[in-house]
């Protein structure tokens, strides 16, 4: 591994844990610019961070060592994560870490996070989890099978590979079960990060809270890196997406120039996609916890058909 | 030639004797009917060992007579007389039918040996087939009769059936063979004699027909 | 000279141990008996070391006996399923002599000669020496399991017999089969039988493997006796027999299905096997959702765990099949290691099990709870064992898992439509399977240990001693050191398979990357330096903000006081997946009201069951099919001696008259 290369890659992590705050902040924005009220500054998340980071943790007695360790895996596997993700460059000059390999990483996270929800003894953590596991349940193999069709197009499961032989083979490489597995891939997007449908991200009552129940016993620095976590996962889905469905201007090689200008482009897809995002969860209304099935169950097919057209098509 | 004939006629009248076996329904007619049976077996022994020469076949219709002939009627007497049945109460087929059927299995058993005696002599493809005949016979007996007592000389006719046929075969088995199957014929009946008494004593009656506990 | 002397150490420790234990009838023999089986699985590991430097060892006894000479013989796959499993069985003997209740001459007695059997069997030579071992296997751990208590419903226990001597029927009709085809009583010397047998046989011949070997795995339909053995016998026995017989059953299927009959061109059959495992493994982590004992999630764990190796091995058989060696090995090292990686964390989790059952008093998880505060040592482990079991990384269970999604997405190299169907299928398949599964291990850990203890005997568990902990350890370093640096072992396992299937070699380690035919690969000891690396910064820049102030507080509780009922329950997580797959499990629910007890109280019952879909459905039935008819046939005794007499009679006058 030569020194131009970590050096990208250190590039990257930091541009990932730079970004991710402001993506979150800028969905926010959005949402309250489509609901006609001005909202909180894009750089809130920072503000929000800064503050948990410096306050005290609050532990259940209930909880055990396990509850204090949790978020430090968890965000360790997101920088683990987050360097094996293309984000600037690509191809033969990138890394190499393996799609597969990364939706386990991710599952490591959620099955941390989940955990954590059952440590305090009560109903609004269990209630999480369960919730949580439920929609995994069905968004795993989701993810698998948009993978394999992917992988299936590309020849390899390499995620750098990957994107490379997109960005470079153009318009040739587009099929239609590109087209559907980036569909699922979406949808799992929404799933994965608790978004609305799927979950509302900004509420606290018990009924209607995934993600946020989970986090509830959470307090102090531990909170802190736990968001943290989460909005890095929804960066590297967005930069996920991105790189291997419209990987147009990413970096095939070393040079400056190529860099900046993989730079350039991923920053603009994300925020791209994070307005996409925003407008999206301000539209539709978050679901009835058992009308989900029905739309994991549509993005499952989805994937199963991306795969089926391209051996039958 | 006169040896030939004797053994056809002997033969013949063995069957004629199960037949009359299977007819009698007192314990006495059924006793003396069997020793005659087996005397007849002997005296077919004897003429055959004066037709090959051979002198451990003497002994054997000897041994025949004696056992067969004698004593095991003898003890059949002193049973039936100890345990004091007379009569054969009802068989479980009736008289006529089962005479009709035996007559039917000594049809079956001529067509079952066919192919066996087409290529061998007279004497021995009639005696194959009266042999066969006479174990059928004794078989129904057992199956068709209540009383015990009844059973065992359906047994031991059987065996005297089977005997026929060796001899008229082979012509005589080792001589050891010859007494090992006495000495198991005696203890058997020596046995059967034995359980005859229990089984009256338990349940005060031959009858087997109310010996049914060994069922599923 | 040392070398030669180890399998008989092998075989004789045990066998000498359990014939002293039995005959002297001594505590402290008993305990000198699993010493010495421990000491028979080092010795098993250290032979499994000799072969695999210096390759396939066989000793024989000559004896005048009809069946020509006995013999054993290690080759190099054997040798590396030996070493995994005999490091596990010294872990599960050191267990069950560190155990609190101490040690019973029963349990040493039966578990020498289970564990004699189970070796005996990975090595035999013999297909006589094979079956008795299978037997002997079968039997001790039916003794093990349900000999002990005198009180319980036995039923179950005649149910395991019943099908594990079905499948035994099976194999030893498929391998005297084999034996009398092809002359050979020396399974070594049988070699490529399906040339000799015909395609229709050979594959007769497989699926009677298959089926007789699958029922001691679990496979559906034969898997009902596990989660009862499971969740009545001790945790040694059932350690022994989920990692024991497993092993000893997918090595010689293996062998079987790819040496001795070898696999032709059986597309369908493959395909058909394929399909059945695929089932068996969804059946196992859809019901390993909804127990409520952790020994019966831990038996359908293995029941989903054997599906998916045999899904493996299918795949494999496909690949074969049509030609293309390299995939078809790929898969086998695939299935091969993930069953070496099972046996490593089962005996963990089940070793886990025992120990909070005894500790506490409790098997369901409705009433444990709380247990990672008041026995930390064995929760920290346990984790290791369910993070392995759930496939995350950095431990085993992972790359195995990861191998095994890999070996199936080579669906281009064939260009049969059907296949272009079925594996994609497959991989949708064995993806749900692992997603329920990974819930179903997040929930026996969540409420076993973490929560409000819900409980009196999970409030103030026994505490555990050092030496009880001791065993796991040696178990769970071995999870991580397979997960992180497997790559000698999976070079190993390559180059063992590759023979099976034809071909030279197979390349699949590059460095420290696990790769096939260059289409991406995994780099398991890169990932897990990533993790911990990125583990280490986190705690580096919190440290870097400060020290830590922690205070202890209350569960958020919007006001009411909390207490071990007002948390979730494990019925109550599972419930909105029983909600989703509603068809699958069929629960039938009875809601009835109470008589009042007083006119201002109305009381209702719910009371919801999950039926045993393959007992009600498919035993039972039979069973009863089968009662009926004997009860027809029963008419036909009737006890008189003038009936059987008849019975003779006409039998012997229908033979005479047919065969004239």
């Amino acid at each position: 591994m030569d020194l131009t290369k970590l050096l990208i890659v250190l590039l990257e992590v930091l541009f990932l844990l730079m970004v991710s705050p402001l993506l979150t902040g800028v969905v926010r924005r959005v949402k309250s610019w489509m609901q006609c009220r001005s909202g909180p500054s894009v750089l809130q998340p920072y503000r929000d961070l800064w503050k948990l980071f410096r306050k005290s943790t609050v532990a259940s007695r209930e909880a055990s060592w396990l509850f204090l360790l949790i978020p430090y895996v968890c965000l360790g596997a997101m920088l683990c994560l987050s360097v094996i993700v293309p984000v600037f460059s690509a191809g033969p000059a990138g890394k190499t870490g393996d799609m597969l390999a990364a939706v386990y990483v991710l599952g490591l996270f959620r099955f941390m996070m989940v955990l954590g929800g059952l440590e305090g003894g009560s109903s609004f953590g269990g209630m999480g989890s369960s919730r949580e596991m439920m929609i995994s349940a069905i968004v795993e193999p989701t993810l698998l099978l948009s993978i394999f069709s992917v992988a299936a197009i590309s020849g390899s499961t390499d995620l750098s590979f990957i994107s490379g032989f997109f960005a470079s083979s153009g318009a040739e490489a587009l099929s239609p079960s590109l087209f559907l597995a980036a569909a699922a891939i979406s949808i799992s997007l929404l799933a994965e990060n608790s978004r609305v449908p799927f979950d509302n991200p900004a509420t606290h009552l018990e009924l209607t809270m995934v993600h946020e129940g989970m986090l509830l016993e959470y307090s102090g620095r531990e909170l802190g890196m736990m968001e943290l976590a989460s909005q890095l996962r929804l960066t590297l889905f967005m930069v996920i997406l991105s790189n291997v469905f419209f990987p147009w201007g990413i970096a095939l090689g070393t040079g400056v120039g190529e860099l900046a200008l993989g730079a350039g482009s991923i920053a603009l897809k994300l925020l791209l996609i994070s307005a996409g995002l925003a407008m999206v969860e301000s539209v539709m209304a978050k679901m009835r916890l058992f009308r989900l099935p029905n739309l994991l169950t549509i993005s499952f097919t989805l994937s199963l058909l991306a795969v089926m057209s391209y051996y039958i098509l | 030639m006169l040896s030939i004939d004797t053994i056809n006629f002997l033969a013949a009248a063995i069957l004629l004797v199960s037949l009359l076996v299977m007819a009698s329904t007192r314990m006495g007619q059924l006793v003396r009917s069997f020793a005659l049976q087996s005397i007849m077996l002997a005296a077919v022994a004897a003429v055959l060992a004066h037709q090959t020469g051979s002198d451990h076949i003497y002994l054997v219709a000897a041994l025949t007579l004696v056992v067969k002939g004698v004593a095991i009627p003898r003890f059949l007497t002193y049973s039936v007389d100890r345990l004091k049945v007379r009569r054969e109460i009802e068989p479980l087929v009736g008289i006529p039918a089962s005479l009709l059927i035996s007559g039917g299995l000594v049809i079956v058993a001529y067509y079952v040996t066919e192919p066996l005696i087409s290529s061998a002599e007279a004497v021995t493809r009639n005696c194959l087939a009266i042999s066969l005949s006479v174990v059928f016979i004794g078989m129904f007996m057992m199956i068709s009769r209540r009383k015990a007592i009844t059973q065992m000389v359906g047994l031991l006719m059987m065996e005297n059936g089977l005997f026929l046929g060796i001899i008229s075969t082979t012509y005589g088995m080792p001589l050891i063979v010859e007494i090992g199957i006495f000495f198991d014929v005696f203890m058997a009946v020596l046995i059967m004699g034995i359980f005859a008494y229990r089984i009256n004593r338990s349940f005060e009656t031959l009858d087997t027909t109310f010996m049914r506990r060994l069922r599923g | 000279m040392f070398p030669a002397i180890l399998p008989y150490l092998m075989l004789a420790l045990p066998l000498s141990a359990a014939v002293a234990s039995l005959l002297l009838r001594d505590r402290r023999v008993g305990a000198m008996a699993y010493v010495c089986a421990a000491a028979s699985a080092v010795s098993a590991a250290m032979w499994s070391v000799v072969v695999l430097l210096h390759g396939t060892q066989t000793y024989s006894w000559d004896t005048s006996s009809v069946w020509s000479s006995y013999a054993i013989t290690l080759d190099p796959l054997g040798a590396l399923v030996l070493l995994i499993s005999s490091l596990t069985f010294a872990c599960v003997a050191l267990y069950s002599l560190f155990s609190r209740e101490g040690v019973t001459v029963r349990g040493a007695v039966l578990f020498n000669l289970f564990m004699l059997s189970v070796m005996l069997a990975m090595v035999a030579d013999h297909v006589l020496l094979l079956l008795v071992a299978w037997e002997s296997m079968s039997l001790t751990s039916f003794l093990g399991a349900w000999g002990d208590r005198e009180d319980q419903d036995t039923s179950a226990g005649w149910r395991y017999l019943a099908v594990t001597h079905f499948g035994a029927a099976l194999l030893i009709a498929a391998f005297s089969f084999l034996a009398i085809t092809s002359g050979e009583v020396r399974l070594s010397a049988m070699l490529g039988l399906s040339g000799s047998l015909g395609p229709a046989v050979s594959a007769l011949v497989i699926l009677m493997v298959f089926l007789g070997f699958g029922s001691k795995l679990g496979l559906l339909p034969f898997h009902i006796w596990m989660p009862d053995l499971y969740g009545r016998a001790h945790s040694t026995i059932t350690s022994l027999l989920s990692t024991a017989a497993s092993n000893v059953a997918v090595l010689v299927l293996v062998r079987t299905v790819f040496g001795y009959v070898g696999v032709g061109q059986q597309q369908v059959l493959a395909l058909t096997i394929m399909g059945l495992a695929a089932l068996t493994a969804l059946w196992g982590a859809w019901q390993a959702l909804m127990q409520a004992e952790g020994s019966r999630v831990l038996a359908y764990s293995s029941m989903e765990n054997m599906g998916l190796i045999l899904l493996t091995i299918g795949a494999a058989m496909l690949f074969q099949s049509y030609g293309a060696g390299e995939p078809a090995a790929f898969a086998l090292m695939a299935a091969m290691f993930h069953l070496v990686n099972h046996t490593v964390f089962k005996a963990l989790l089940l070793m886990g099990a025992g120990t909070v059952r005894r500790a506490t008093g409790e098997g369901s998880m409705e009433r444990l709870g709380g247990l990672a505060r008041t026995m930390p040592g064995l929760s920290a482990v346990f984790l290791v064992g369910v993070l392995s079991v759930a496939a995350l990384p950095p431990f085993n269970g992972f790359v195995s898992e990861w191998a095994m999604f890999k070996s199936l997405m080579h669906a281009e190299l064939i260009s049969d439509p059907l296949v272009q169907l079925a594996l994609p299928l497959a991989i949708a398949v064995m993806a749900l399977c692992t997603a329920i599964a990974a819930a179903a291990y997040l929930r026996l850990y969540g409420f076993t240990f973490l929560g409000r203890p819900r409980s009196a005997g999970a409030c103030r568990p026994r505490p555990m001693a050092f030496s009880e902990l001791f065993p796991f350890i040696p178990l769970a370093l071995l999870c991580l050191l397979l997960g992180v640096a497997s790559f000698p072992l999976l070079r190993e396992l390559a180059a063992s398979v590759s023979p099976l299937v034809g071909i030279p070699g197979v390349q699949v380690v590059e460095g420290s990357s696990i790769s096939l035919l260059h289409q991406g690969g995994l780099d398991p000891l890169g990932l897990s330096a990533l993790l911990a690396g990125g583990v280490l910064l986190c705690y580096l820049a919190m440290r870097a903000l400060g020290p830590r102030r922690l205070v202890r507080g209350d569960t958020w509780d919007c006001g009411t006081p909390l207490d071990r009922r007002t948390q979730y329950t494990p019925t109550g997580f599972s419930q909105p997946l029983l909600k989703v797959f509603t068809k699958v499990y069929a629960p039938v629910t009875e809601v009835r009201e109470d008589p009042r007890p007083s006119p201002y109280i109305r009381g209702v019952r719910f009371e919801q069951r999950l039926p045993e879909v393959f007992l009600e459905r498919f035993y039972l039935p039979l069973s009863a099919a089968a009662i009926a008819l004997a009860m027809r046939v029963k008419r036909m005794q009737s006890g008189s001696i003038q009936a059987y007499l008849a019975y003779i009679m006409i039998t012997l006058i229908v033979l005479l008259v047919v065969l004239r």
